[in-house]
Formats: structure tokens, sequence, C-alpha cells
């Protein structure tokens, strides 16, 4: 499955060395294999989403980068230097924590000032410090407070004002937004994002959820059991998925299993239970390898006479449009987005794709 | 779902029966009567008066202190150490400590007593109050323990690496994050380990030589005889441990929340 | 690793003090358990007769399993009171909780003394209980066989170690999942049945951690029986403490106290098979909760 370590070895844009890179890293629990010898790079001053469900090592990886865990093996470099031998202390690396992870006996200020303490700051210094990350999140009014008495939302920005007061090369988040409810989601995203910008800061984000991982990020390392299954840019990923696996995880993408009948530069030819399609494809597939045909729901169409036939099994109102469910030979099951008048179900339709849109994976 | 009040009512039954020596002793404290017997004499206050002004039993209370004390502070020293290396650090044999700790609640007292006392006299040692406090700080060490650790276990491991992440070492993180969390269990402990101390027995009676704390002197009184005066006495002692307990425990609630 | 190194350097201190104070002490009395007495001198030469001593011996047999009796007794004792009590402050009682398990644990650091003192004015002849059921009229004569009875010793021990029944019953409520009684019931299963296929086997392991707890410590308590118990009273721990004391046989004292302790080290492992095994045990043992 997948392309183990790193399909995405294209440079860098701006041609320099990234500002973290990972090589052949791994972490064993015991005979447990967390991650299992990863490689990937980092650009300095990007938005990075670490995306993959529970229990896929995405954690495990940011721990290492944090210092929290000792890497099994392998190493993890930040501007070209190995961490190895350097302490989380030491680290100019800073984490935004799952749930926050706010000191419940000191006030807000004295949260958000904790780690200047070890960088002899003069008292006026220290204040002036604390008093432009608090305004840079919006919480000088809450100041005093102790972290017990304010919103999810409000300890969330807290904790951010905490890691960036250091002016940290990295800024790990953890899930950062998994104890929000949506509404609040939406807002704290645009919120990181605009931080983000202004402040010119790499973020390296670890979330399960694809929507939030489109939202923020310029690229998107996708791990699944302690592998990385893809890195890219964000459309990369979501239009050229370099798995069956990672087109799936992304959610709502009909996957049609075949064969490759011949396979071109950029290009290959698959042949599956509801037709043959030439359409764009991964590097290197061979012919009668097992592929996978990937056609995302807005790709489909419905049409008059010819495409792929089908029978609509149900229909979903979703708000903005129309969410068809449809059964094609062999039991494949499809589904198309369309505006309005949306047929019954047990209608027999066709469907229609521009072939330049649809993508083949490896199986 | 239905609820019953078979329930409400047997816990009052069991709540009442464990109160209920500690009634009795209240009551009679000031009874008016020699008798300590049904039916009431009314109020007075002079057995305490009497208990006051026993120059034998004030000593035998400073005795009391000069252990407990000690006991206190060394036994809630060595409860943190270990209850920080079995919640907070990845090390090897955390269930041999665990076991270790918790084995002398599991022994017999009058049994670790006596093998104490061997040792004792193997290596020529004279009892005195340093062999009190060595052999109760053992047996007070499991409640220490886990009274820290039940605090140490509601501490969020990630407040200790959110400080190191902002550049705290090791024992930085410790002082500025950990101690001001687990500073009432501390407390909590410190108070617990006393009040045993102050009112343990067996193992008091077996390794104390010729100083003798209060818990000795009064033993053959509490033992065989029956006065109100050493009931006024006996309500001192519940009310001053229950007094102390109970600060403790409401330092270690707090902490938790 | 350097946490590692933290945790057994804080573990050092705590390996010594029980070394000395507890292992080093055992294992000296396991020693003198094989050596033997001449008038008031200890001979230091490996026999086994002490041993020999117990096993031939109907009061010493008697004195262990009259022991081992008692600690059972209280056990189903405590137990039977207890578990409604557990059940209820795991399950019923929301904010109070901690106040409820402290007021319950409360009375016991009043001292062993202090206690058995309150109990003997209770239950005297010419005590609490008798002159007030006198006074009221429910009895004419006091009820001599209230104190200096085996009835009084099992009274006073149930009061003594009921509430570390219900602390490791109530560990196991709390661990119990209330969905699951819900599920039996959606199931089809009564009041009753839901009790016996659910709520008790999962509560077993509560059981057997308190039932061990207040085991052990009634087997090793001898002030009660002593004070309370009058006739009845000898132990065969207060056994050991005559023969340390005024008896001055070290070396059978030193025997018994061993064959004590490895009857109980027997129970204690089946015990902690019991508990390992179920989930509670793995989150005591793991570190967190």
């Amino acid at each position: 499955m997948g392309v183990a370590g790193g399909i995405d070895t294209r440079t860098q844009r701006d041609g320099g060395q990234p500002l973290l890179r990972g090589k052949a890293v791994l972490k064993n629990y015991g005979s447990v294999q967390a991650v299992r010898g990863v490689n990937f790079e980092i650009a300095a001053n990007s938005y990075v989403t670490l995306l993959g469900p529970s229990g896929c090592g995405k954690t495990s990886l940011l721990r290492m980068i944090g210092g929290f865990e000792e890497i099994s093996s392998g190493s993890i470099e930040l501007d070209g230097l190995s961490l190895a031998t350097v302490p989380a202390n030491r680290r100019p690396i800073n984490t935004v924590f799952q749930n926050y992870a706010l000191f419940p006996h000191l006030s807000v200020e004295e949260n958000v000032g904790f780690g200047l303490a070890y960088r002899n700051l003069s008292r006026a210094d220290l204040a002036a410090k604390v008093g432009s990350a608090l305004a840079m999140v919006q919480m000088t009014q809450m100041s005093k407070r102790r972290p017990r008495q304010l919103s999810g939302g409000q300890q969330q920005r807290v904790a951010l004002a905490r890691a960036i007061i250091n002016e940290p090369r990295l800024l790990l988040l953890d899930e950062p937004l998994s104890a929000l409810d949506r509404r609040m989601r939406k807002d704290m995203q645009i919120e990181l994002k605009d931080l983000q910008r202004r402040l010119g800061m790499t973020f390296l984000h670890v979330t399960h959820d694809q929507e939030e991982a489109f939202a923020l990020s310029d690229r998107i390392i996708v791990m699944n059991h302690g592998l990385i299954e893809q890195q890219g840019a964000s459309s990369e990923i979501y239009h050229r998925p370099a798995s069956a696996y990672v087109a799936d995880f992304l959610g709502g993408a009909n996957l049609v299993a075949g064969t490759i009948r011949s396979a071109a530069e950029g290009s290959a030819s698959i042949e599956t239970a509801i037709g043959v399609f030439e359409v764009p494809a991964l590097e290197g597939l061979k012919p009668s390898s097992r592929a996978t045909l990937c056609l995302r729901p807005e790709l489909l169409r419905l049409s008059g006479k010819d495409g792929i036939a089908a029978t609509v099994t149900h229909t979903v109102f979703r708000g903005a449009y129309w969410l068809i469910e449809a059964r094609a030979s062999n039991d494949q099951q499809l589904s198309a987005v369309i505006d309005d008048s949306p047929p019954n179900a047990g209608a027999s339709i066709r469907l229609t794709f521009d072939p330049n849109r649809a993508w083949i994976t490896a199986a | 779902m239905r609820t019953s009040r078979l329930p409400l009512i047997w816990m009052w039954m069991v709540y009442g029966f464990m109160y209920l020596p500690v009634a009795v002793i209240a009551i009679f404290a000031f009874n008016d009567s020699e008798l300590v017997a049904f039916p009431l004499q009314g109020f007075t206050m002079r057995w305490f008066g009497q208990v006051l002004g026993d120059g034998r039993l004030t000593g035998g209370l400073g005795l009391t202190f000069l252990v407990s004390i000690p006991v206190a502070l060394l036994s809630t020293l060595l409860g943190a150490m270990a209850a920080l290396a079995l919640t907070r650090y990845r090390m090897p044999f955390r269930g041999l400590l665990l076991v270790l700790v918790l084995l002398p609640f599991l022994i017999p007292k009058v049994i670790l007593g006596v093998a104490q006392l061997i040792l004792l006299s193997e290596l020529g040692i004279e009892r005195s109050l340093l062999t009190i406090i060595f052999g109760q700080t053992i047996v007070i060490l499991p409640f220490t323990t886990l009274v820290i650790a039940s605090v140490l276990m509601r501490i969020d491991r990630r407040l200790e690496e959110a400080a190191t992440d902002l550049g705290a070492s090791a024992f930085s993180a410790f002082r500025r994050v950990t101690l001001p969390l687990m500073k009432n269990g501390l407390l909590a402990a410190s108070f617990i380990a006393f009040v045993l101390s102050s009112s343990e027995y067996v193992l008091t009676s077996l390794l104390s030589g010729r100083s003798q704390p209060l818990s000795i002197l009064v033993a053959s009184d509490f033992r065989f005889n029956m006065s109100p005066a050493l009931d006024a006495l006996a309500l001192m002692i519940v009310a001053a441990n229950l007094a102390l307990i109970v600060i403790g425990e409401l330092a270690r609630l707090r902490s938790k929340s | 690793m350097e946490t590692s190194r933290t945790g057994a350097w804080l573990a050092l201190p705590v390996y010594s003090a029980v070394a000395a104070l507890c292992v080093a002490p055992l294992l000296i009395l396991l020693a003198y358990s094989f050596f033997q007495v001449s008038f008031v001198e200890i001979i230091k030469e490996p026999t086994l007769k002490n041993y020999a001593r117990i096993a031939g011996s109907e009061t010493y047999r008697w004195l262990i399993l009259k022991a081992f009796g008692s600690g059972l007794t209280i056990s189903v004792v405590t137990a039977i009171i207890g578990y409604p009590v557990a059940w209820y402050i795991a399950k019923r009682v929301t904010v109070m909780k901690s106040a409820m398990l402290t007021l319950l644990l409360v009375p016991l650091y009043t001292g062993d003394l202090v206690r058995i003192f309150a109990w003997r004015m209770l239950l005297g002849a010419e005590g609490v209980l008798n002159t007030f059921l006198m006074w009221t009229g429910a009895i004419r004569e006091p009820i001599e066989a209230l104190l200096f009875s085996s009835l009084a010793t099992h009274i006073v021990l149930t009061y003594n170690y009921l509430p570390f029944m219900v602390l490791g019953l109530w560990l196991a409520f709390e661990a119990l999942d209330d969905r699951l009684l819900e599920a039996a019931s959606d199931l089809g299963a009564g009041k009753m049945s839901a009790f016996r296929r659910v709520m008790l086997p999962l509560t077993v392991p509560g059981l057997v951690a308190g039932g061990m707890m207040v085991f052990v410590m009634v087997v090793g308590d001898y002030l009660t029986p002593q004070l309370v118990g009058g006739a009845s009273g000898i132990t065969i721990v207060s056994a050991i403490n005559d023969l340390f004391g005024t008896a001055f046989d070290w070396p059978l004292g030193s025997a018994i106290a061993w064959t004590m302790l490895a009857i109980l080290a027997l129970l204690f492992c089946a015990a902690a098979l019991i508990v390992s095994r179920s989930t509670l045990g793995a989150a005591l043992t793991s570190g967190e909760a």
C-alpha cells in the first residue's frame, strides 16, 4: 500500500534547505512500531499539517520533534543540525498542547510569561512582551484570570500566546482545535492561518480532520500505520492522491478498482467493471498491475445518453447541493453532486466526467 | 430509574455506627458524674481541668511531638519520592517499588515490630526515640505514598512537558509546576502521618525504651481503666486528630479541582 | 535516558528505607526461627524444632486456624455491610463524593487505643449501652455478655476495618460503567439477574482487594481481641507478642510469625492474580488513571 517514506522529493520552492528534515525516523514502544522510518521535509514559513487517523503515528512524530520522545533510530534536523542531543527545553520549538496544558496555578499572564524566565529579561521587557503576545490573541482583558475561569476558545488563545512568545523557529500544534465546538473551530482556523502569516512562523499542525487540514495548510503530510503515505501541496494531495488510502481518507471520492492496461508518461489506461478509461495517472504504474480510479463526486455529471449506466439508490439534500448515491455494474457505488432537480430513487441514469480531472492511483 | 429509600437508610445506619464511639466520647466528657453511664447528670468542664493538671501527661505530649513531627516530615519526604518515581518517571521495576512500598502495610504490625526488635538487638542498638521514629516511618510510608500519588495522578503530565517546552529544565519544571500543584498533597500526607504516628501504639510500645510518648503512657489507663477524666483526654486526642485530618483532606480535595 | 535516571535516584532512598526497616528485620526474623533458646540464651544453630513444635501443638494450630477464621468472618461481614455503601457513594453521590469517603475514614484516625476505650465504655456491663437500655426501660438487668465476649471482638473488628472494605469496593464501582447495567436490563435482565450476571462479577476485584486488606489487618490485630474479647481474646499474634515479652522464646515466636507470613503471602499471591487480571488492576499499576 502506498509509497513509504515520502514520494515527494522535489526541491523546495525557494531552493534553500528545509527548516526541518526527518531522515528514516523510527519509533518503537516495546515491540510496537509507532513510526516506521519516515522521511519528511518542512519548509520555513509554511503551514504544514500532519494528517492521519488516530493511532497512525502522527502524535508520536510530533512528540519526537518537540523532544518529548526519544527517536529509536533515524534523525531529525533543524536548519541542517541534528536535534538528537538537544533536550526539549533547549529546542527553538514550542508546542500548543492538546487540551492546552495551561498551568492551573498561574494566571493568564504568568502562563504566557512562563518561558521568558529563562531568558534574562528586565521586568519591563518581560511585561511588554507578555502584553504584546496577549494583544496578538486579543486576550489583554483576561490577563489576571486563572485558566479555569476561561472558555475553551480563550484557553486556546492563551496556549497560543504562551507558545509564540518565545519566537520559536517552529510551532507545533497537537490537535489544537479538537476540544472546541464546530463554530468556534471554524473561527479559530481562520485566526490560526492569519497568525501564521503575520508572524512569518512555521506551523506544524497535527489533526485527524481532513477538512481542517485543507482549510489551513500550504502542505499536507498524510500518515497511516506509522508511514507517510504522501506529502505535498494541499491541492496536489486532493487531486492527485498517491494511494487509494489517501484518496479514501480525504473522503468522498469514488474509488473504482481496476487493472492497468497501458501506461504512458503522466497518464494510463485502466480497465474497471464500469468501463475502460484513459486519464492522468500516478508515475510508475506498471501494465497489468492493480490500480484505483479516483472520481470525485463533483466531477461526475448526469448525461443524456452515453456514460456509465447506474441506478439511483438514494438522494440526500445537503443544503447547497444534492448528493446522489447510485449503483453501477458489478455493484460499484458511485456518488455524484448536482445542483438541483435530482432523479428519484430507482431511476436509471448515466454519468460522465471530464477525463482530464480524474486520477489513477495505486491500489 | 426508580429510586428506593432503602440504600439511603442503610447509609445512615452505617455512618451512625461509624460515629457512635466518637459521639459517646464527646457526650460523656462533659457529663457531671464519676460514672460513665446513663442517665446524664448535667454539664461540666472539670474533667478537662483534671487532665490538663496532670504533669505526667503533658510531658508525654511533649515527647509525642518530638517523635511525630520528625516521622511526619520523613515519611512525607520518602512518600513524595516514592510517589514521584511511581507516577512520573519511566523506570525499570516500577511494580517492585510499588510492592515494596506497600509491604509494611501488609505485614501485621506486631510481626514487623518484633522483627525490628531482633534487628536492633543484633546490631546492639539501644531503644530510643530514634528507633521509634524510624520504625513508625516505615509503617506510615504506604499511607503518605498513596495520598501523594493520588494527587500526582491527577496532575496532567503535559503540564510538565509544557514547562519543558517553554525552556524549563527538569528541575525547574518540577519547582515551578509540579511542586506547587502537589503542595496540598504534601500537606495532607504530613498531617495524616502526624496523626497516625501520635496514635500508633503497637509498634511504639515494642520500640520505645525509657522515654515513653503519650500513647504509651496512657495505654495502660486506656486499656484497663474507665473514668470521665480519661474520656476527656480521649476527646481531646480525637478532636486534635480529626481537626488535622479534616484540614489535610480539605487541602487535598482542593488540589483536585 | 534522563527521566528514568531521575526516577531511579528518587526510588533509591525508598528502596534503602524499606530494605533496612522492613526487609532486613523480616530476614533476621526468619533466621531466628531456626534458632533455639536454652534458659535465657539463644543458641544460633539451625534447627527445624520450632516449626515441628508448631505443627505438633494443638493450641498453636487452633490459634492459627482461629486467626484465619476471624479474618474470613470479618471480611464477609464487612463485604455485606459495605457493598451497598460503596455502591451508593460511587453511583448515587455526585458532588460530595470525596467528602463522603473522607467522612467514612475519619473515625479511623482516632487511634487504636482511644477507639477501643470508646467501645469498652459503650459495651461495658455498667456501660453506656446497658445503662441506656435500662434507663429507657427496655431491659431490667444489664446484658453481661456485651463486653468481653467473642461478639464484642467481632463488632469492634467490623467497626475497625469496614472502611477499608468500602474503599476497595468503591474503586471497583467507580470503574464500573453504568451503561453495562443499562445494557443488561435492556437485554431483559431483571434487577437480581443484572446484579448477579453483571455487577457482581465486575466488582469481584474490589471484593478481593477489600477482603484481602481486611483479612490481613484482622489477622494482625491483637489489641482488639485482648481488650474487648475477655477470655476469648487470646490470639496467635498475642502469643507472638508474649513469646517476645514475658515468655522470652524469640525463636519460637519468630517461627510462628513466619508461618503466618508464609500463609498470608500465599493468599496474597492468589488475590493479586485475581485483581491483576481485571481492568482495575491494570489501571492501578500502569500509574495513569
